[in-house]
């Protein structure tokens, strides 16, 4: 599988954050944003907010993808891939 | 007396939307369609004995024989409405749907009716033409313009609301506008036609400001025009909402009030307010508020049911209009559960859980389940979970939703209650999200 190289401990962080540390169980590289997390649509546009300043890249919501939320780790290759462009 | 036949779609406010407008950015939400269609069930607690219920999709059989048991009487169809039909580029409503040959709707409606929407969409008027029931209903336009964001603003100035937001058409305006609003703190984005919990964006600073620009430049870009309305983020202690209809005559019937449990932007549980809290809105004037919303839009050209949602903020203010929804409403559902609870003395608060179906069985295991952990309402005791949908989560996507009622009196009963409901899905196969 392939390895994220954007740092996941950062990225649970940013997830930490825009949940106003109302979290319930343990994040890990496997957790689901939406079904683990739950996040909400305004917390998941509040992250992506975070995570376009923290790594300089440019999220384009016309493209994304619901795929992308399955797991930190998955939502962490996406934006590799954004830093890469 | 004429039967109703009742029938709708939910999140009406996609399919007022002009397509021609940009859109705030939101997430893919796949499976939400489906769950969203499936919601139409809930329309079985507007039903009288004599009346129809019309779904897209048949009731799953195990619930209607619940239903029935629990004493909601209501006939409704056992076939799926024909695929399909909506010619502009819209998504499908039931009336579209309604408006494809299908023998066994003719069937059904023969005899006619008085068509009873959950809300008047397009589509509407020509489906009763159709099946030659009866109706009157507000041309669409005006159904269209008193359901915006914007009309909701307006009817704030009419109502002397002080600070009420702007409406821009335009990036400039936003920038500018946005600006100025930072400067006094948070505030709203709002879609001109949002959707509860979807067309709304907290903007906090300037860099969620900038991004929110650069989102909505991609598609003015492609040639979509814009129109927000803008509001100052107020401190809100509560939300609640009030739910009248206004008669063609232009006269205004009060039929509630319920106090709602948001989660964040959206909907999330409606609960009876209590004695005090009806008082406190009383002595602040609010129902005249109502009564005056009630004649403005009447003077504007509509008539039938209203939800207007309302919110006390924490200085103690009622602030008596957020938003204006001229159709039917959860709380108006809520409201229709109570009406056949108290029959037997009791109330109940509307409310949901999302879960995931990981190896779940039928719905009637899951009834079974209810029933084996002592929480299925049965009609007869004053406790227990009746479950008002089956198909949002058992016909949906992996992921759906269960609406229910929590019958019980006290917050305690009711925590109690939903920990124990959280066990039985999670003995059923269901997982619920967090």
């Amino acid at each position: 599988m392939q390895q994220s190289l954007i740092p996941q401990q950062k990225l649970i962080e940013l997830i930490t954050q825009v949940k106003g540390g109302a979290i319930s169980a343990p994040i890990t590289g496997s957790s689901h944003l939406v079904d683990d997390v739950g996040l909400d649509s305004l917390q998941l546009i509040n992250l992506v907010i975070l995570v376009e300043d923290e790594f300089q890249v440019d999220v384009d919501f016309n493209s994304f993808q619901v795929e992308h939320l399955s797991s930190v780790d998955k939502f962490g290759q996406f934006i590799q891939q954004l830093a890469k462009t | 007396m004429t039967r109703g036949i009742h029938c709708g779609t939910f999140e009406s406010e996609s399919h007022w939307r002009d397509p021609q407008l940009a859109r705030l950015p939101a997430l893919p939400d796949t499976g939400g369609l489906i769950m969203t269609q499936a919601m139409d069930e809930l329309l079985f607690v507007f039903c009288e004995p004599e009346d129809r219920l019309i779904t897209a999709k048949p009731m799953n059989e195990a619930h209607l024989e619940y239903l029935h048991r629990v004493g909601f009487r209501f006939s409704c169809n056992r076939f799926s409405l024909p695929a399909g039909g909506a010619a502009d580029g819209r998504p499908h409503n039931v009336f579209d749907l309604m408006r494809q040959p299908c023998v066994e709707l003719s069937s059904y409606l023969q005899g006619g009716g008085r068509l009873e929407p959950f809300a008047v969409l397009p589509g509407t008027a020509e489906m009763a033409r159709c099946f030659e029931l009866q109706g009157r209903f507000p041309a669409l336009e005006v159904i269209r313009a008193v359901n915006t964001k914007t009309y909701s603003l307006e009817m704030r100035q009419r109502l002397g609301i002080p600070d009420v937001g702007c409406v821009v058409t335009g990036l400039p305006g936003l920038v500018d506008e946005g600006r100025r609003l930072l400067q006094q703190g948070p505030f709203l984005v709002k879609d001109d036609y949002g959707v509860s919990g979807k067309g709304n964006q907290l903007v906090q600073s300037m860099g969620q400001l900038v991004m929110l620009i650069r989102h909505l430049a991609r598609q003015l870009d492609q040639g979509l025009g814009m129109r927000f309305v803008l509001e100052p983020y107020l401190a809100k202690e509560s939300d609640f909402s009030c739910q009248f209809k206004v008669e063609e005559s232009g006269a205004t019937h009060l039929l509630c009030v319920q106090r709602l449990l948001n989660n964040g932007l959206a909907f999330g549980t409606s609960c009876t307010p209590s004695a005090g809290f009806l008082d406190k809105l009383e002595g602040s004037g609010y129902f005249e508020s109502i009564m005056r919303v009630g004649a403005e839009l009447h003077r504007d050209g509509y008539y039938g049911d209203v939800c207007i949602d309302s919110m006390m903020l924490t200085d103690g203010t009622i602030y008596p209009l957020v938003e204006i929804n001229a159709r039917k409403s959860m709380s108006l559902i809520k409201h229709r559960v109570d009406y056949h609870l108290e029959k037997s003395g009791l109330r109940g608060c509307l409310t949901s859980v999302a879960a995931v179906r990981e190896c779940a069985g039928s719905f009637s295991d899951f009834l079974q389940g209810l029933q084996d952990q002592n929480i299925l309402f049965d009609g007869r005791r004053d406790f227990g979970v009746l479950p008002l949908t089956s198909g949002p989560l058992f016909d949906s996507a992996q992921r759906g939703r269960l609406y229910f009622a929590a019958v019980c009196e006290g917050d305690d009963r009711r925590a109690s209650l939903m920990s124990t409901l959280s066990c039985a899905m999670a003995k059923a196969g269901l997982r619920v999200l967090a």
